[in-house]
Formats: structure tokens, C-alpha cells, sequence
């Protein structure tokens, strides 16, 4: 080709395409496809699976926390309730109080 | 292909159903996926992909528009997205290569020869293809539709989702540009 392009050059290259055939497929490509989507099929359903299990677990690690942390407090009210009782017991016996009398 | 009862069988998952989608349309998405990103093996690849969205998509396929149409927009959506990505780490390469962290690949522009081509085109249209890839984006697919894919204008305003006088207009935009990029490269 001329290294100077005229009208005529360039609409013979714009239309270079005209009398194209369709490139066809690899043979392999519908076997590949199918396959492909076959094995993705049940791996869509588990999609999630993984996510939920996450959110299960981080669900399950909050409960187990927020039991324990409930747990703990109310052991620490209910053995501050009781040194308490024990304590107006003591100070009461010590000094001939009924245990109902008010204590100022 | 666009009757209800087979987009029905599709969309139950009928195996048949999808060989048959397969078989009907791979030339024309393999063919336009390769005029569009010009390498067989992005062709290849990204060919599959379309059909496992078709197949996934197709309970969204509501019958609007031909099933021709629906998949030639999934073919163009995947053809755009790779060359868009191409051109990001293209990007993200230079960028790097310049603050010094990174290699630049050295970008080879290979020639281009659509196996339907007659041999008495190959020149021609192997320089075409170069000059296809400098056009914009929207031009290059009505440009390709309509010459790789002999679409006519109303097949493609419909693949585009716009008019035939929109086409007409990318049209004469993308050879008036074609012409220019054809001449520059003559002319360096």
C-alpha cells in the first residue's frame, strides 16, 4: 500500500468488512459452557452458606458473651446482696438488734 | 427462539432448553465478542460467561425485547467491562511503573485477523481493526454490529437502546473518525 491514502483506499478499508464471514465458536465451547454452569449450579445454592455460617457464628459469640456477661453481674448483685445481709446479721447479733429493725 | 414456550423451558432450567440456546447463538456471540475485543482467547472466555449470565438471568428476561437483543446487550455489557479493566490496570501499571513500585508491561499491538475475512481483505481489514479500537466506545459497537455482525440499523438502535437516526449518526461520526485515524497512521 501507498503511504499517501486517497478517498478510494479509505473506503476500501472502511468496507474491508463488508463481504465478512461470522467466525464460528470453538467446538468446545457449548460442552464448556454447559459443564461450566453444572458445576456452578449447586456452588449458587451454597453461595450462602459460608455467609450465613459467619453470621451464625459471630450471632452465637455475641449471645455466649452478653450470657456470661449477664451471668457475671448477676452473680456480683446476688453476692453483694447476700455479704450485705450478712452484715446487717452480724451487726445486729452484736448488738441485740431484731434483724428487721432499722438500721441508721 | 423467541417463543414463550422455549423462554419458558429456560427459565424452568431445562437442560435441552440451554443446549439448544447455546448452539443457536455461540456464532454470533463468539463473532461479535471477537470483533469487539479482537483476541480469541477473551473471546472464548468471556462467550461462556454470557452464556452462564443468560442462563442465570433469564428468569429476569420479561419478553420485552428479542432474545437476540437481550444477549447481544449481555455480549457488548461483558466486551466493554473487559477493555475497561484492560485500560484500569493499564492505568494503575503506569502509575505505579512512575512512582517507581511497579514494572510497565510493555503493550504490544499485535495485528488483528478475523478468521472471516477473504484473504484479499486481510491487510485492510487487520489495519481497520486498529483503528476500530481507537474509536469510542458507543461508535466501535454500532460500527461493529452493523459490518461484523450484518445487523441492520433497527437491530442495533434496539440493542442500544436508541434510535435508528442515533445509529445513523455514530455512524458517520465513526467513519469520519476512522478516515482520520486511518490517515494519521498513514501519515507517521
Amino acid at each position: 500500500m501507498n503511504k499517501e491514502l486517497n478517498q478510494r483506499d479509505l473506503e476500501e478499508i472502511l468496507n474491508s468488512l463488508d463481504s465478512m464471514k461470522r467466525a464460528e465458536a470453538p467446538p468446545y465451547l457449548l460442552s464448556r459452557t454447559i459443564n461450566t454452569w453444572k458445576n456452578q449450579k449447586p456452588q449458587e445454592n451454597m453461595l450462602f452458606e459460608p455467609r450465613l455460617r459467619i453470621l451464625g457464628l459471630v450471632l452465637g459469640t455475641l449471645f455466649l458473651f452478653n450470657s456470661l456477661f449477664f451471668l457475671y453481674e448477676y452473680k456480683k448483685i446476688g453476692l453483694a446482696g447476700n455479704q450485705e445481709n450478712t452484715g446487717i446479721q452480724s451487726f445486729s447479733a452484736e448488738f441485740g438488734l431484731s434483724p428487721n429493725s432499722p438500721v441508721k | 427462539m423467541n417463543d414463550p414456550d422455549f423462554i419458558h423451558l429456560l427459565q424452568e432450567g431445562e437442560e435441552k432448553a440451554y443446549i439448544q440456546l447455546v448452539k443457536t447463538y455461540q456464532d454470533r456471540v463468539y463473532n461479535t465478542l471477537l470483533s469487539m475485543i479482537q483476541q480469541e482467547a477473551d473471546a472464548e472466555d468471556l462467550a461462556q460467561e454470557v452464556f452462564i449470565q443468560v442462563f442465570q438471568s433469564i428468569g429476569n428476561f420479561r419478553g420485552e425485547a428479542k432474545l437476540s437483543t437481550w444477549i447481544y446487550r449481555i455480549c457488548l455489557t461483558k466486551a466493554l467491562d473487559l477493555e475497561r479493566k484492560k485500560k484500569a490496570k493499564k492505568r494503575i501499571d503506569f502509575f505505579k511503573h512512575a512512582i517507581g513500585i511497579g514494572t510497565r508491561e510493555e503493550e504490544t499491538i499485535t495485528d488483528f485477523n478475523h478468521p472471516g475475512i477473504e484473504l484479499m481483505n486481510k491487510e485492510k481489514s487487520s489495519l481497520l481493526f486498529k483503528a476500530l479500537k481507537k474509536l469510542p466506545e458507543n461508535q466501535r459497537t454500532a460500527f461493529t454490529l452493523i459490518k461484523a455482525e450484518d445487523l441492520s440499523y433497527q437491530e442495533v438502535a434496539d440493542i442500544m437502546k436508541t434510535s435508528v437516526g442515533a445509529i445513523e449518526g455514530l455512524m458517520a461520526r465513526a467513519k469520519i473518525n476512522l478516515k482520520k485515524y486511518l490517515q494519521e497512521y498513514y501519515h507517521s
